[in-house]
């Protein structure tokens, strides 16, 4: 895997890697709720929708660094 | 609707959109998405709600194309007093949006009609008057096309409807009186029970007017005759709230042997009975006269004697609960014949007036504090978008302004739809229409093929989409497409449209937490603390210390009567939105006993507030003040402290607390009764016995309340949960 970021070419239209990791991080992150919320853990939360832009973030950052390279 | 009538509604809204647009590029106007927006949002079922959805569209524009020039005018060189400017209007009009559900769709589009024209042309203000004339033009003529294409080409007529709905409501509240007078006198089943009888005469009252705006559009006979559909409206409602109380004494008339008591109760009935009857065939059938005779409903003398004060007091709530159903089918009945051309006048004496505290504050203009908060979410929505876009300027660029604010209107205006469950048909219906525009659109080269593009999406678009899909879909047809003579196409342009588009409904999930939690089962929550916020405000100033109200008290009452009355509506509309995949403790059917028992509460309160002359009667007043100073107390006390948590006072010890001091009560009443019996006047002991009659009341629906409250897990609705 190149550590080099690159666009991502779908039909000839070039997408930001960023976008790219940003999309799947909400996506995971809307996954991972639906998990928490449920087997009744997100009741441990304060603030849930804090807790969603959280792991939104933590998300992408992860898919950012470890699977497309930002 | 059934399938061939689809079909033709569909044909009838595509072709339409696509003669619309076909002018529209012929004549070579402005932006001729204007007049496909006025087209997607007219086509209804019927041509008479066509015409007077177009009607308020058009006559909305003209205050909104008003208010964007003077704006302009006022701060063309100063963003900020502009941005101010626009989100007081913006505020203004959600506001009266709200309030009205008449007339909301005018002020929907004056706030709308303003941020669109404010924007026409951001570099320069050279073209504003013409595009809000264009505005104009093409939002008459996509009227048009479409009501003559409504008249002409397969036309649904709403005539006659009104008198249909008419004698189907009629017809409900016949079924809403049987049954409580069947309750009342212990004979026959309950087959359906009060609270789905009242939905259903809800749901007809709503329909009512909406036929009555649609038929009035379309026939002379109706218009001319609209004040007295208006009062037959007005009318039906407060004989199905009078029937609520009613039906809401039952509980404690059970033990009272209502046929000696009262010994012209059956005739009462049978009158009533003649009177339903009468209505329905008056709507039903041809017009038929009938002119209601008096009803008289006194109580036998000797059979009162033996019942102890509360249960006269419960008479005598129930006798005034009656003689308000006879004046109120008289009225229906006098309304009914003059709608049929009949003059049937009531023999009824005048209504008894009972002075009390809700009749000193009627008449006050008091605000609603769910509509303040949704104005001023609007408001402040439209704020954001403006600095986000003069701040950070991204995809979208004066969308963020202009459309953020007009979605935020659609939120205000229906609380319980979620932003976020908008997103996805947002995306979907977008990422389609983009693939038109960049697949099918390039190959076309006549009007022929895109009209025939046109004509296509939105038959598909209205035979298989309804509802919010519908409208979300259409959106993405119009801002997608971007049709513009001369054609131009730009894939960057519409990638950032659609970035743009989820980006923007993605902005007003997050800022749709100015209006509180999105979750049915938090804002239940907070509905009901608000709600015993207001009954300990209301019970406070009732109590018998409390002299002549200053105009600023008067003022704050009627604004916590006013949400007293209307926050059971509220939290039924919440209540139907929870989840209960998440809550299989609380099911429906206790969510709907929570909302009767509030329902029943307000019952009792306002009938308890309507009689406020008891103290008139010195001797008994001054003899009783301490023990009524001390129920106030406590009910005072329950409620203040159900309104911070709703369950926090159990039935047993409520019951044990409340039953003494009413035991309490009962014994000094009857020595004091016993003792000055001969010196308290006829008016004033009925009016004395009102107020008792009251007091049990509060205590029943109070208990009634708190064995509801027991048996909801209000934990779990209160656990923390992703939404």
């Amino acid at each position: 895997m190149t550590t080099i970021p690159s666009e991502f070419a779908v039909g000839g239209v070039y997408l930001p890697p960023l976008l790219v990791a940003g999309c799947l991080g909400v996506l995971l992150a809307y996954w991972t709720a639906g998990l928490l919320n449920r087997y009744r853990l997100s009741r441990y939360f304060f603030y849930p929708p804090l807790v969603f832009v959280a792991l939104s973030i933590i998300y992408s950052v992860l898919i950012g660094t470890y699977v497309v390279r930002i | 609707m059934s399938k061939s009538t689809k079909l033709k509604e569909a044909f009838k809204t595509a072709l339409a959109f696509a003669a619309v647009f076909g002018i529209a590029l012929q004549a070579d106007w402005m932006n001729p998405y204007w007049a496909g927006w006025a087209v997607a949002v007219v086509a209804l079922p019927t041509a008479g709600a066509s015409i007077q959805k177009g009607l308020l569209r058009i006559l909305g524009t003209i205050p909104g194309c008003s208010a964007a020039l003077v704006i302009h005018a006022l701060a063309v060189q100063d963003r900020w007093t502009f941005m101010l400017l626009a989100c007081g209007w913006m505020f203004f009009t959600s506001y009266m949006m709200v309030r009205k559900e008449r007339d909301s769709y005018f002020w929907v589009m004056a706030g709308y009609v303003c941020l669109m024209i404010l924007l026409s042309d951001v570099d320069s203000s050279a073209n504003m008057f013409e595009s809000a004339v264009f505005r104009t033009v093409e939002t008459v003529m996509g009227v048009v096309v479409y009501t003559l294409i409504a008249v002409f080409l397969w036309p649904q007529t709403n005539l006659g409807a009104i008198k249909k709905q008419s004698a189907e409501l009629t017809g409900s509240l016949h079924e809403i009186y049987r049954s409580g007078r069947d309750t009342l006198l212990g004979c026959g089943e309950q087959t359906v029970s009060f609270q789905e009888l009242q939905g259903k005469v809800v749901q007809q009252l709503a329909q009512f007017r909406q036929i009555l705006q649609a038929e009035g559009s379309e026939s002379y006979e109706v218009k001319e005759l609209r004040h007295l559909w208006e009062r037959f409206h007005g009318l039906s409602l407060e004989l199905l709230e009078t029937m609520g109380r009613w039906q809401s004494e039952f509980v404690e008339l059970n033990r009272i042997d209502l046929r000696r008591v009262l010994p012209e109760l059956q005739s009462c009935f049978a009158e009533l009975d003649s009177r339903f009857a009468a209505l329905e065939t008056i709507f039903a059938a041809e017009a038929q006269e009938y002119i209601p005779l008096s009803i008289g409903l006194e109580v036998a003398p000797g059979a009162a004697q033996g019942l102890s004060s509360f249960d006269r007091g419960a008479i005598e709530v129930l006798r005034k609960e009656l003689l308000h159903l006879d004046r109120l089918t008289a009225e229906l009945l006098e309304c009914a014949g003059e709608l049929k051309g009949n003059n049937t006048r009531s023999v009824n004496a005048n209504p008894r007036v009972v002075p009390g505290l809700r009749s000193q504050i009627s008449g006050l203009p008091v605000p609603d504090w769910d509509h303040l908060r949704s104005a001023a979410f609007v408001a402040v929505t439209t704020g954001v978008g403006f600095l986000i876009w003069i701040l950070f300027d991204p995809p979208g660029h004066s969308g963020w302004f202009q459309l953020t604010g007009t979605i935020a209107l659609l939120v205000a205006a229906v609380p319980s739809m979620r932003a976020s469950r908008m997103i996805m048909p947002v995306a979907v219906t977008s990422a389609f229409c983009l693939a038109i525009y960049v697949f099918i659109m390039p190959q076309l080269s006549s009007f022929i093929g895109l009209g025939s593009l046109l004509f296509g999406v939105m038959f598909l678009n209205c035979y298989f989409l309804s509802g919010m899909a519908r409208f979300f879909c259409s959106m993405a047809i119009l801002n997608m497409l971007q049709i513009q003579n001369p054609q131009i196409y730009s894939f960057a342009a519409m990638a950032n449209v659609y970035i743009f588009l989820v980006m923007g409904f993605t902005f007003l999930f997050v800022m749709s937490y100015l209006l509180g939690s999105p979750r049915p089962e938090k804002v239940v929550l907070k509905l009901l603390k608000r709600f015993f916020r207001s009954a300990e405000y209301l019970m406070s100033r009732k109590a018998p210390e409390i002299g002549t109200l200053s105009f600023l008290e008067r003022w704050i009452t009627a604004f916590h009567l006013r949400q007293l009355h209307s926050l059971p509506t509220k939290i039924a509309a919440w209540g139907k939105g929870i989840d209960q995949n998440h809550f299989p403790g609380n099911p429906p059917e206790r969510v709907q006993a929570l909302v009767a028992s509030t329902q029943t509460l307000v019952y009792r309160l306002e009938q308890f507030l309507d009689t406020g002359v008891v103290y008139r009667t010195e001797n008994v007043c001054l003899e009783l003040r301490e023990d009524v100073k001390t129920w106030h107390a406590g009910i005072e006390d329950t409620f203040g402290r159900w309104s911070r948590t709703p369950e926090a006072e159990r039935v047993a010890p409520l019951k044990e607390r409340l039953e003494k001091g009413l035991v309490q009560l009962e014994r000094r009443i009857e020595s004091v009764v016993n003792r000055d019996g001969d010196n308290v006047g006829r008016q004033e002991g009925e009016t004395f016995f009102h107020l008792i009659g009251g007091y049990r009341g509060v205590s029943e629906a109070a208990l009634a309340y708190a064995g509801v409250a027991e048996m909801i897990n209000w934990d779990h609705w209160r656990e923390e949960r992703f939404s």
